[in-house]
């Protein structure tokens, strides 16, 4: 089994748990002896996973193949897109992605919808070039690639959902992005989601019917935990970790820190990430006087959150819309009790995690406080926690997408 | 060829206990109402209507019929008082069950209460306690006693022996029995050798849990089949013990739970020999086949059969710790309103929804929880006895005795 698969990014260039859930399932599918040809958008090095091929939707520049893949050329691709492209760009973008020879950004810079059509179109070249009996497209910015592979070479599409839309942006403004959604999920042989709570969404908000849905669930793999800062001070961490966006809920975050606060005036809070609401987040901080009990880091590297993980005594992911949140996983490996919004994919796999519905900011702080305030309850969320997290694996998640692939394949 | 029809000794079990309302950290010290008075009068109100009343109609109407029907019951303490309040029509019922005199009321702790893995006073005060509200509402004076989801030792036969009880139950598992049968009267190791009426685990079960499970490989249990199983049982007596919530609630009328039992107590009626014993009269009437001993906790829950269900984890060690941490001060204290609530809160109910079990026992765990996980069942008992021991007046300071504290350099502030 071959599978053509499209990313967005993949370690060590990650921002979220996109590029975590592409690397795990990737190294799991090589580790089930399926072999896997990963395209991701930008110029890529030499693969870190063995057996991995990586291949670059970018122009070439190199000596490899240049005859039969001089540049990449919006003419050739045009005719596949163009049914829905003109519904996606403006006429400035129709015409940016007519010149050639643009690379790929493959950030989320402002370019994003444009880079999205180019990527498709390479997408197409690669899938003329690639042998493979199955394509696999993780979220938006890759599904118009993965129909185009499809209609290039006619393999079966399989469409992997870790956020939609609906989770990003809440009520409000699905234009550009949940239109390539509708029409890329409308059309797939099967979507996979990372729950049964994503599922539901697409099924609820795109009509995904259940016979083409598959959930298969995100996991973790055991590895080495980074060693532990030494405890030079003792006060309780409350920690925040994660892109700063709307739908991450750090309003309630602060909310909740503000009632934790009064209640414990040791306790403080780190928040450690980037995103369009951190300026948001520590002028709500700074309005609530808590300035002094926050820390913001800015955004870590894997390590560094990894000890942060381990240093803290709650790690709390209030989200609104939580389609998985495997950080809640990096957290309980490093034996740290969680609190998760209600309805959250992760407590679909792990038992050991406090729940909140989202919003209610009293229930939150109460349990903030009641973690820090139980040893017995801290403790027994940590070894259970540890203990479930060890229980899951990448290669069964790998094993579940082959066994939808097999459903098209019919090996 | 036909065996001799072995009696059988029916006992229901009814309880329900004050349930404790959503309560967090921000209560503490402001809100003293703890219990769901509404979802408690709630699930009060549905058992009464699926279960309670159904079920005692069929036992009045069999009573009726057939003079050599009988039963027992034990009817928690906070079950009797939720009846009185909600639902005294139920309780009526009762009472006129009783007054057949051949449906019994067994003894157990007022509060379904786990006292006496904690307290010796405290589980005999409930005793009483239960004694005196059986009395008042349903004009019986139990003989027989059954101690908290059948949790059972030597320790408990002796307490129980020590209150004047006749006898006392327990669950026939293997490790209370090793390889005895469970179809005979014992004794237990006590300096009076109680007499202990033991369950039939088995046969109970399979009426109990396994009765609708269409997974089982005996589905559907007819009262043929079942009889043929009861005849195939060698022994003096079948205990056959369960929750009476049993009949409408756990098996819902449309699994055919009520047919079932009252055509298969009208086959055993039909037959010569005797049919059905009450507890006591079980007692009276069979030679104890054998003294056992149980050195170790038993009851008869999970699959492991010991106490594992409400202290097999450090969450509900360290929440009933704290709790009985508080009994002397809410003696000292003379308040009846603080000693009711925690009463209230020594129910095995609250204990049983913080286990942390996995797999089978967990789901049955969590069919009862009123809460999202056993997580959350913990915290609120928490923070709810964080509350009560605010409300209590500070302890008597301990004098310390001169000699002790002398050459010792002076407690910081």
């Amino acid at each position: 089994m071959r599978v053509l698969m499209f990313g967005w990014e993949f370690p060590p260039y990650v921002s979220g748990g996109l590029g975590v859930a592409c690397e795990g399932l990737v190294r799991g599918l090589l580790e089930l002896e399926t072999e896997v040809a990963l395209v991701l958008p930008r110029p890529v090095g030499a693969s870190r996973v063995p057996n991995l091929t990586l291949l670059s939707a970018a122009p070439e520049r190199g000596p490899r193949s240049p005859r039969r893949s001089p540049r990449l050329r919006v003419r050739r691709i045009a005719t596949a897109l163009r049914p829905y492209a003109s519904e996606f760009l403006d006429e400035e973008g129709r015409h940016a992605a007519d010149a050639a020879d643009v690379e790929i950004a493959g950030n989320n810079g402002p370019d994003l919808p444009r880079d999205v059509l180019r990527y498709a179109q390479a997408a197409r070249r690669l899938a003329e070039r690639e042998p493979f009996d199955v394509i696999h497209a993780h979220d938006w910015l890759t599904f118009l690639a993965g129909l185009e592979a499809r209609a290039a070479s006619g393999k079966p599409l399989v469409l992997h959902v870790h956020a939609t839309e609906f989770d990003r942006a809440g009520r409000v403004d699905h234009g550009l992005v949940a239109a390539i959604e509708r029409l890329a999920l409308g059309a797939a042989d099967r979507v996979v989601a990372v729950s049964a709570y994503t599922a539901d969404l697409v099924a609820r908000e795109y009509g995904v019917a259940p016979d083409r849905l598959r959930v298969v669930h995100n996991a973790i793999d055991a590895r080495q935990t980074a060693g532990r800062w030494s405890a030079a001070e003792s006060d309780p961490v409350v920690l925040f970790a994660g892109r700063i966006t709307r739908q991450k809920g750090p309003d309630y975050f602060v909310e909740a820190a503000a009632r934790v606060a009064d209640a414990r005036p040791d306790v403080r809070f780190v928040v450690a990430g980037s995103g369009d609401q951190a300026p948001a987040m520590i002028a709500r901080v700074a309005e609530r006087g808590l300035a002094r009990r926050f820390l913001f880091t800015g955004f870590l590297p894997p390590a560094e959150l990894e000890r942060l993980y381990a240093r803290a005594d709650v790690y709390v992911l209030p989200s609104e819309s939580e389609p998985f949140g495997l950080s809640a996983l990096e957290a309980l490996q490093q034996g740290t009790p969680v609190i998760v919004s209600k309805g959250a994919g992760v407590s679909e796999v792990v038992r050991n995690v406090l729940r909140v519905e989202f919003g209610d900011v009293e229930d939150l702080a109460s349990k903030i406080l009641s973690v820090l305030a139980f040893p017995p309850l801290s403790r027994a969320l940590s070894a259970g926690g540890r203990a479930e997290v060890r229980r899951l694996s990448w290669r069964d998640a790998a094993a579940r997408c082959v066994a939808v692939y097999r459903e098209l394949v019919g090996e | 060829m036909t065996a001799r029809m072995l009696p059988v000794c029916l006992y229901f079990q009814v309880h329900q206990p004050y349930r404790l309302r959503r309560y967090n950290y921000f209560d503490v010290g402001r809100a003293h109402a703890y219990f769901d008075d509404e979802g408690n009068r709630e699930i009060l109100e549905r058992a009464a209507e699926r279960c309670y009343r159904p079920a005692t109609a069929m036992l009045e109407r069999l009573l009726e019929a057939h003079p050599r029907f009988a039963a027992a019951f034990s009817l928690s303490g906070t079950v009797l008082e939720q009846l009185a309040t909600w639902a005294p029509d139920v309780l009526e019922s009762f009472r006129r069950l009783g007054a057949t005199g051949r449906v019994e009321f067994l003894g157990e702790t007022s509060h379904h209460s786990l006292a006496f893995l904690a307290s010796p006073e405290e589980f005999a005060a409930q005793v009483a306690r239960h004694r005196d509200l059986v009395g008042r509402l349903l004009g019986a004076t139990p003989r027989v006693f059954r101690n908290t989801e059948l949790i059972y030792s030597d320790r408990l036969a002796a307490a129980v022996e020590a209150l004047g009880f006749d006898g006392v139950l327990a669950d026939g598992v293997e490790p209370l029995l090793g390889d005895r049968s469970p179809a005979h009267l014992y004794r237990a190791a006590t300096p009076g050798g109680l007499p202990l009426l033991v369950r039939h685990f088995r046969l109970s079960d399979d009426v109990a849990f396994r009765f609708s499970d269409r997974a089982w490989s005996d589905w559907p249990l007819t009262p043929e089949k079942y009889d043929r199983w009861l005849s195939g049982v060698r022994g003096d007596i079948v205990g056959l013990f369960m929750d009476f919530e049993t009949f409408g609630e756990h098996q819902r009328p449309e699994t055919g739970i009520f047919e079932f039992f009252e055509t298969w107590v009208e086959r055993r009626l039909g037959r010569r020999g005797i049919p059905f014993l009450t507890p006591s009269a079980a007692i009276e009437a069979l030679e104890p086949a054998d003294t056992v001993s149980a050195p170790r906790l038993v009851s008869w829950a999970d699959r492991a059969r010991d106490v594992s269900a409400w202290q097999g984890n450090d969450l509900q060690k360290d929440a009933l710790g704290k709790l009985f941490a508080l009994e002397r001060r809410v003696a000292a204290s003379g308040s009846e309103t603080l000693a009711e609530d925690f009463r209230r809160l020594t129910s095995s109910d609250h204990f049983y929804y913080m286990a942390t079990k996995s797999s089978d026992d967990g789901r049955v765990h969590a069919y009862f929880s009123p809460f999202d996980s056993p997580y959350d069942a913990y915290i609120t008992f928490m923070h709810v006895v964080s509350d009560l021991e605010r409300r209590l007046p500070r302890p008597a300071r301990l004098r310390r005795p001169a000699d002790e504290t002398a050459g010792r350099p002076a407690p910081r502030a």
